[in-house]
């Protein structure tokens, strides 16, 4: 599959839609409107962004998106701007591969509200983690993960003291783990 | 005309460069199977009978999906060893855990398996066998068929059951360094540098993290030192239980101030191209943050002499896996610029990107060789 649209255009008053797998090729979403769409999860791994490609449509209805191994900085940049995606409460970005950078992104920008912030398995340092803690967004949050990060004990106990739910735990070091090539 | 299948996972790199050395010669595109096909049943490889087909099987690499399929087919295969083992009803429970080094000898067994059940439905010739493939896959067998044609291999310590065993194997046998490594790992997998002199140090990429009372290991860019017996001897024998290929650690040439050893691709019994890899550590995987050496200098230093006994020991080690096409092969110098050994040989070693043997890639070589 390398295109979401026909699915979207099929069932226009489809409110979830969960995707697993490949994406043949380039994948390329047509900018399209879906009024209904509810809830956006794509599970998959493809050497262009899925998220570069969902930030190109338009869906008004949208109140959850999670996008797995993903690494576009301003696509999870636009979103957390609130420029896209205007109904948005709950936004995950499991295993992303630049998060630091998505918080020196949004460092000096104002935030939209959001109720859930899923990184967990990502790539979050101490570095980004400061400027995140800091951020706006945080005092909105209900929930936030960033469990199995790069998180060092002292900034993970920091976050425990948040008014927001949050899961810290465990932290790893992903950043620096590889899935083994099978050569 | 000919006609190529390419059995891979179909988002993986490899696919595209096929298909473009396919296109360079005008040839149609190679019919992608999927492993997840292939594995579920979905597709057999019997409907490939017409003359003029040939498949290449590729590698299964970097598909979370695939991998517990895999392990999922190994789940009931017999073993003699001390392997952890998984059941497919808790294979298809695991989730995605960057790293994670899972259950290595139980994913060789479901491989091994799967290529079994494939070399049955073939047809037609391959580029590279299915037995080939699964021998490729497993290092001692590999250092046992190279050590009996006489190829130049680093001394094996023989089968190690555990770490005591080892130090005991490692007094015995007179050596005081060796490299451990995951039969069935590749890509520095797995792999640890230990030494044991008056004091122990594991040199390893293996990330070692305590959860919950268990040990789980991880594949780290990170190279990680350790220096205390406990983690030492509960990485080792979590390692040996997965089967083991422990040999002696030899000391490597030099080139711009870093020990390296060089990938060799031998393509229809030629070596052609390769690429040198520089390492600060013992491990010098390109993938590792290691840097590619400077063919040309590395060329003229080895000399004509040397690197043509080096390239007919590489021809000489891929012949020995006569229904291969081609192979990836991991060649130790040592620091007299002369003796070299054979480290590895690598069935889907092939992938290096932008490296160009008489004006060719990997890919388009191999299918040249074939059209010949």
């Amino acid at each position: 599959m390398s295109e979401i649209s026909p699915i979207l255009e099929a069932f226009p008053n489809l409110q979830v839609l969960k995707l697993h797998g490949h994406f043949d090729g380039n994948p390329c979403f047509k900018p399209l409107l879906h009024n209904c769409l509810k809830t956006l999860i794509v599970e998959s791994q493809s050497y262009i962004s899925i998220l570069g490609q969902v930030c190109k449509l338009n869906l008004p209805a949208l109140e959850y998106l999670e996008v797995w191994n993903d690494g576009y900085v301003g696509g999870a940049a636009s979103i957390l701007t609130g420029q896209l995606f205007p109904n948005l409460y709950y936004l995950g970005l499991p295993s992303f591969e630049n998060t630091d950078k998505i918080m020196e992104a949004i460092a000096q920008s104002p935030t939209r509200r959001l109720a859930v912030l899923d990184l967990h398995l990502g790539e979050l340092t101490d570095k980004g983690a400061e400027i995140l803690i800091n951020c706006p967004i945080i005092n909105y949050l209900h929930t936030l993960n960033i469990a199995k990060n790069c998180l060092s004990e002292k900034m993970t106990q920091r976050f425990l003291k948040l008014n927001c739910q949050v899961i810290a735990q465990p932290q790893g070091n992903p950043r620096d783990r590889y899935y083994a090539l099978y050569e | 005309m000919l006609n190529f299948v390419i059995i891979a996972n179909p988002e993986n790199r490899r696919v595209g460069f096929l298909q473009q050395a396919l296109a360079h010669f005008n040839l149609s595109p190679a019919t992608v199977i999927s492993y997840a096909d292939l594995i579920a049943e979905k597709d057999t490889l019997e409907r490939f009978n017409a003359p003029n087909t040939i498949i290449r099987f590729d590698s299964p690499e970097k598909n979370f999906d695939i991998d517990k399929v895999i392990l999922a087919a190994g789940a009931e295969v017999s073993d003699d060893g001390q392997h952890q083992r998984i059941s497919a009803a808790d294979v298809a429970k695991l989730e995605f855990d960057k790293g994670q080094i899972l259950y290595p000898r139980q994913w060789y067994l479901g491989w091994q398996y799967l290529l079994q059940q494939w070399e049955k439905q073939l047809h037609c010739p391959t580029m590279n066998h299915p037995q080939d493939i699964a021998v490729m896959f497993d290092k001692p067998r590999c250092h046992d068929r190279f050590s009996r044609h006489n190829i130049p291999v680093p001394r094996s310590l023989g089968k190690i059951y555990n770490y005591d065993h080892l130090r005991e194997q490692m007094q015995k046998q007179e050596c005081d360094r060796v490299f451990v490594k995951l039969s069935h790992g590749s890509a520095a997998s797995g792999v640890v540098a230990y030494r044991a002199m008056r004091f122990e140090s594991a040199i390893t990429t293996v990330e070692r993290v305590r959860e919950n009372g268990q040990t789980l290991l991880y594949n780290s860019r990170k190279i990680c030192n350790y220096t205390k017996t406990a983690e030492i001897a509960d990485i080792i024998n979590i390692l040996t239980a997965e089967g083991v290929q422990v040999e002696e650690w030899l000391p490597k040439a030099h080139l711009q101030g870093c020990g390296f050893d060089v990938r060799v691709v031998v393509i229809n019994g030629e070596a052609q191209h390769i690429v040198v890899r520089l390492g600060k550590s013992p491990m010098t995987n390109l993938h590792l943050g290691n840097e590619r050496g400077d063919t040309q200098e590395f060329l003229a230093k080895v000399g004509i002499e040397n690197w043509a006994l080096m390239k007919q020991t590489c021809e000489a080690a891929a012949a020995l896996f006569p229904n291969s096409l081609y192979c990836g092969i991991d060649l130790l110098i040592l620091p007299d610029w002369k003796q070299h050994m054979i480290l590895e040989i690598n069935a889907f070693g092939d992938l290096l990107p932008g490296v160009i043997w008489n004006g060719m890639d990997t890919y388009t070589s191999e299918v040249k060789a074939i059209l010949e």
